[in-house]
């Protein structure tokens, strides 16, 4: 008796452990950790040839672009190093968020790190992105950043515009080292 | 005593049961927005102004198309890159997509599995399909239009009792006002869509952009 009873009360304990876990909030795919290991600025661009091969596939190049690119070839990544769409889409806000949060001085500099894992603004985009490549090992990603901002009557225009190029190694986690993160100015913005 | 382990061991199971449902609906993580938003960008950006206007019967047609439109550094391989993946092929395919990306596409954007019958310019190997571009873009090109800068808002969402999440909010894209250098509003579309949770993400069960698409 007194051993059937320890078992029950084992038994309910055990399920009772299990309700929170239940409850939890349910977060399927965790956003990828985006972590900032220094910032240094780079002059080297590449992508020319992923440019090209980009125009083959009927891929016009943005109105604006971010100027000339040498014409070394960059050999691909390995097929582990391969970003998602889903990772790309994350980079893509976090350069929003940074953007957003005055980040708009050359060289930038990464004050917060919770500010990659935030909600970029609304009206702050990346489209298309004029570059993503892998180069020496480091995975580059630059192109333009825009904010929309109605002028004074009501009218949606670009107010803001500049280039950026951030780069950064994919870990074998599955998280992202942020070795540099780049903004200029195109005489606006 | 037997019946009393009896009825704790049903009253237990009742209450595994019951959890999960009183725990609510599957909630999109942002990475989840974020894929949503840029499906709904690309398929605008392709002139599908409405889920009665996505051609299901050719699933890996339009798939494909949406792959080359939106995700041409994510799920494509070149020919330059990755050689190796195209060795005793001719060389007229210069991109493969894997039969994953393929699928995932399908059954993501258009609700639809993909259909045994290839394309003209798409040849079908072991781990995925091989595009010759120009034959599979013949006849087929996206209007430059859709290449302008562009983005997705979200200006309302809701989750249903039954798990779906009903999105509202606009799709815009700007071209440069060569007067004045100023980028523009050039077309615009407010939308509503509505998402279903499925496994490993969520998937597009219906959407309407109420003003005419480009492309």
């Amino acid at each position: 008796m007194k051993r059937c009873t320890r078992t029950m009360l084992l038994f309910a304990g055990l399920m009772l452990a299990c309700v929170p876990c239940v409850f939890a909030a349910p977060e399927s795919a965790a956003s990828p950790a985006v972590a900032v290991e220094q910032t240094v600025p780079s002059e080297t661009m590449t992508g020319a040839e992923r440019a090209a091969l980009n125009g083959e596939v009927g891929v016009p190049s943005p109105d604006l672009s971010l100027g000339d690119v040498d014409e070394e070839f960059s050999p691909p990544p390995p097929r582990d190093q391969r970003i998602t769409l889903a990772e790309r889409l994350t980079l893509q806000n976090a350069v929003c968020v940074l953007w957003a949060n005055g980040m708009k001085q050359e060289p930038a500099s990464v004050e917060s790190l919770d500010l990659m894992n935030a909600d970029a603004p609304d009206h702050v985009f990346i489209d298309p992105p004029s570059g993503f490549f892998y180069d020496n090992g480091e995975w580059v990603f630059e192109g333009l950043i825009r904010q929309m901002a109605p002028d004074s009557t009501g009218i949606e225009q670009i107010g803001g515009i500049q280039s950026f190029r951030v780069s950064f190694k994919k870990e074998a986690s599955g998280s992202f080292s942020v070795i540099s993160i780049y903004f200029g100015d195109l005489g606006k913005g | 005593m037997k019946k009393l382990f009896a009825a704790l061991v049903v009253l237990v199971l009742a209450l595994g049961f019951t959890i999960p449902s009183l725990a609510g609906p599957v909630k999109p993580t942002k990475q989840d927005i974020l894929v949503m938003k840029h499906d709904l960008l690309n398929l605008w950006h392709m002139g599908i102004g409405n889920a009665e206007e996505m051609d299901r019967n050719h699933a890996l047609f339009s798939s494909l198309r949406f792959i080359l439109r939106g995700e041409l550094g994510d799920s494509v391989e070149y020919r330059a890159d990755y050689p190796d993946r195209f060795t005793n092929l001719p060389k007229k395919y210069d991109l493969f997509v894997s039969s994953a990306n393929a699928k995932q596409v399908a059954f993501r954007v258009f609700n639809a599995f993909l259909e045994e019958e290839l394309p003209h310019g798409v040849f079908l190997g072991a781990e995925g399909y091989y595009i010759c571009t120009s034959e599979f873009n013949a006849g087929t090109e996206i209007a430059g239009d859709s290449y302008l800068p562009s983005y997705c808002s979200i200006e309302g969402m809701m989750q249903q009792a039954d798990g779906t999440l009903l999105l509202s909010g606009k799709v815009r894209a700007f071209k440069q006002n060569f007067d004045t250098g100023e980028e523009i509003l050039w077309a615009s579309a407010p939308f509503m869509a509505r998402f279903s949770p499925a496994d490993g993400g969520w998937h597009l069960v219906s959407f309407i952009f109420t003003e005419e698409a480009m492309g």
